[in-house]
């Protein structure tokens, strides 16, 4: 039995946080690869957070967003073997989750496309402000804006954007979950950021009006 | 799409994200200066990338990791998640391409050594049978359909078919064993949630602790010894010091199961429930409950450890209790129903179990392996649900025996 806390491997951490985070993820689902049935479960609580807040973001419903994590641990589970180690593990997870959240936005009807010119000045509009009480609505109101934008976006724009701006992937990253060239997943990220910006604009208008 | 388009797209996405060049940059804003529109959308995609990372994180619930286990048990226990579905079709695909390849070019090199070293003693596929390591010495009796070696050199070094392997309870060790570490109660029915709810509420009603264990391939390689990592791949959040003992047991109990009985891939997928410390009589009246007087369920208990293969069971539903083939106990117990019950050698009828008077009905059943287990012992029972949407029969009494099966002649006798 693994200990508790899943770092008992003997490897000296390393000096990066984020890099010693993915280090003892990796030896986690090694160990569970191996037949560690408590390093799965804490794989678990080292990504249901991340995964959670980005699967939230795509879907900008927490009950979705909780199934979907439940989901992809369970797909995960279920494919324990097949990961070989050429990513890290929450890519992997990341990788699972993606796919769950495009495979299901696919049984719906795709959004529509939108133009490429719409009205401008929505930088001003986003633009952050200090944090008076008026303000913090304003910008709450500007996060709901943002998620609801997000919701409305092809399922495939929406998770490529997340990958970026929210998981914060780089491009490389990005293009191995995706499986596409690099210069592909830049071209579409682009496409992801114009259709919700288009999003926007329309949410705003119609908040405006 | 033209790959200029994408390659303009690419870089705009790029500057978006501050990472061309300043080469790049320049040259990008260059023309943004002479394009008032697409700077002004530029100008929103920065911004709007920097209030999406500013959307605040949220934390996933509390009880999202007792859910997801509750989630697991509930899969399985319902085969309602895909959980039994192959984990992956293309690698599962691979593997039995794999498998059978290797077992067919494995078949027909031994019959091809057979056929050619040993030409003027051809042996009959009964002999043959016995030369496998995989099977016994013994040569079946009943065997109907005898082929000759040429003709069907595959059947030689064929398994026997899952089924009839399972209803025989797989172990094929002749001599007196100890008491049953576990038994294996399988379960064919039309409606496996049904049947798995009615084994649910037995076990629940009669306070056994019992869990839902998922299928073998969905945690690993098949390469690897089975054991049963799923609610204990939570195990140290159950019970930091349980874990580990509940474990072992269940690595000795369903490596056991499996490695005697599971010849299939099929059913290796199958996830099952373990119960554990269950009496002999509790385990043989669940046997009872989960069968069905219009056949569309079928339940049999079997003792892999002291099971012969021609002796199927421990004991079959009373229900559908059809005679085995072969003798009658060579000793009837007497006893009351539960003393009774618990008292008996592995291999006993359920119609005598519920005959009051404790005496045998006409029914007979097999009764051959010695029996050390006593009437306050507790065995683990592995519950293996089967849809088999057309059960009108019990396969615990084949009609054939497969060319390889080894059927033994005579039970053991205490």
């Amino acid at each position: 039995m693994s200990s508790a806390s899943g770092t008992d491997s003997g490897a000296t951490p390393p000096a990066d946080a984020g890099a010693y985070a993915a280090s003892r993820q990796a030896d986690l689902l090694r160990r569970a690869q191996q037949g560690d049935r408590s390093a799965f479960g804490h794989l678990v609580l080292a990504c249901q957070d991340r995964l959670y807040n980005a699967l939230l973001r795509m879907c900008n419903n927490p009950d979705d967003a909780r199934e979907l994590t439940q989901e992809t641990f369970m797909r995960a589970l279920q494919k324990l073997d097949t990961f070989r180690g050429d990513a890290q593990p929450y890519t992997w997870l990341f990788r699972i989750a993606t796919n769950l959240v495009i495979t299901e936005a696919r049984k719906t009807t795709r959004r529509r496309t939108t133009s490429f010119d719409q009205a401008t000045g929505l930088a001003e509009r986003l633009r952050s402000h200090d944090d008076s009480p008026a303000e913090s609505a304003q910008r709450r109101q500007r996060n709901e804006q943002i998620l609801a934008g997000l919701c409305r976006i092809d399922a495939e724009y929406r998770a490529i954007l997340v990958m970026r701006d929210v998981e914060d992937f780089d491009y490389q990253q990005m293009a191995d979950i995706l499986a596409l060239p690099l210069g592909t997943v830049k071209s579409r990220l682009f496409r992801a950021r114009k259709a919700l910006r288009d999003e926007l604009h329309e949410l705003i208008n119609q908040s405006e009006r | 799409m033209s790959s200029n388009t994408e390659n303009t797209e690419a870089k705009l996405a790029a500057y978006v994200d501050g990472q061309l060049d300043p080469d790049q940059r320049a040259q990008i804003e260059q023309y943004l200066r002479a394009n008032p529109d697409h700077q002004r959308l530029l100008a929103d995609m920065i911004a709007q990338r920097q209030a999406v990372r500013d959307l605040p994180r949220e934390k996933a619930p509390a009880d999202i990791y007792d859910a997801m286990q509750a989630q697991l048990e509930r899969s399985i226990l319902l085969d309602d998640s895909g959980l039994n579905a192959p984990p992956s079709v293309r690698h599962s695909r691979r593997s039995q391409a794999f498998a059978i390849a290797a077992i067919a070019l494995l078949a027909i090199g031994l019959a091809a050594v057979l056929y050619f070293a040993l030409p003027s003693t051809r042996p009959n596929p009964v002999e043959i049978a016995a030369t496998s390591p995989a099977t016994t010495t013994r040569a079946p009796e009943s065997t109907t359909n005898v082929t000759p070696l040429e003709s069907a050199p595959i059947t030689v070094a064929s398994a026997p078919p899952i089924a009839t392997t399972i209803a025989l309870g797989g172990q094929l060790s002749p001599t007196q064993q100890p008491a049953p570490d576990h038994l294996v109660l399988l379960v064919s029915t039309n409606n496996p949630s049904q049947a798995n709810r009615q084994v649910a509420a037995y076990l629940e009603a009669n306070n056994i602790q019992w869990e839902t264990i998922p299928s073998r391939q969905a945690f690993g390689s098949a390469k690897r010894e089975l054991d049963t990592r799923s609610i204990e791949t939570f195990g140290d959040k159950i019970d930091e010091n349980a874990a580990p003992l509940i474990r072992n047991a269940d690595q000795k109990v369903t490596s056991s199961f499996f490695k005697t009985a599971d010849l299939s891939k099929d059913r290796a997928r199958q996830p099952f429930i373990l119960a554990r410390r269950m009496s002999r009589e509790q385990a043989i009246e669940l046997t009872d409950t989960l069968s069905t007087d219009h056949g569309s369920q079928h339940a049999r208990l079997v003792d892999p450890a002291t099971t012969q293969p021609d002796q199927p069971v421990v004991a079959t539903a009373r229900p559908l209790g059809l005679p085995a083939p072969t003798t009658q106990p060579e000793e009837e117990p007497a006893a009351t129903n539960k003393s009774f019950a618990a008292a008996l050698p592995p291999l006993i009828p359920t119609t005598q179990l519920n005959d009051e008077s404790g005496t045998p009905t006409t029914t007979p059943t097999t009764t051959t392996a010695p029996v050390t287990t006593q009437p306050d012992q507790t065995v683990d029972v592995v519950i293996l649900v089967e849809n088999q949407p057309s059960t009108t029969t019990p396969a615990t009494a084949p009609t054939t025996v497969p060319t390889t099966a080894p059927a033994a002649t005579e039970p053991a006798q205490p």
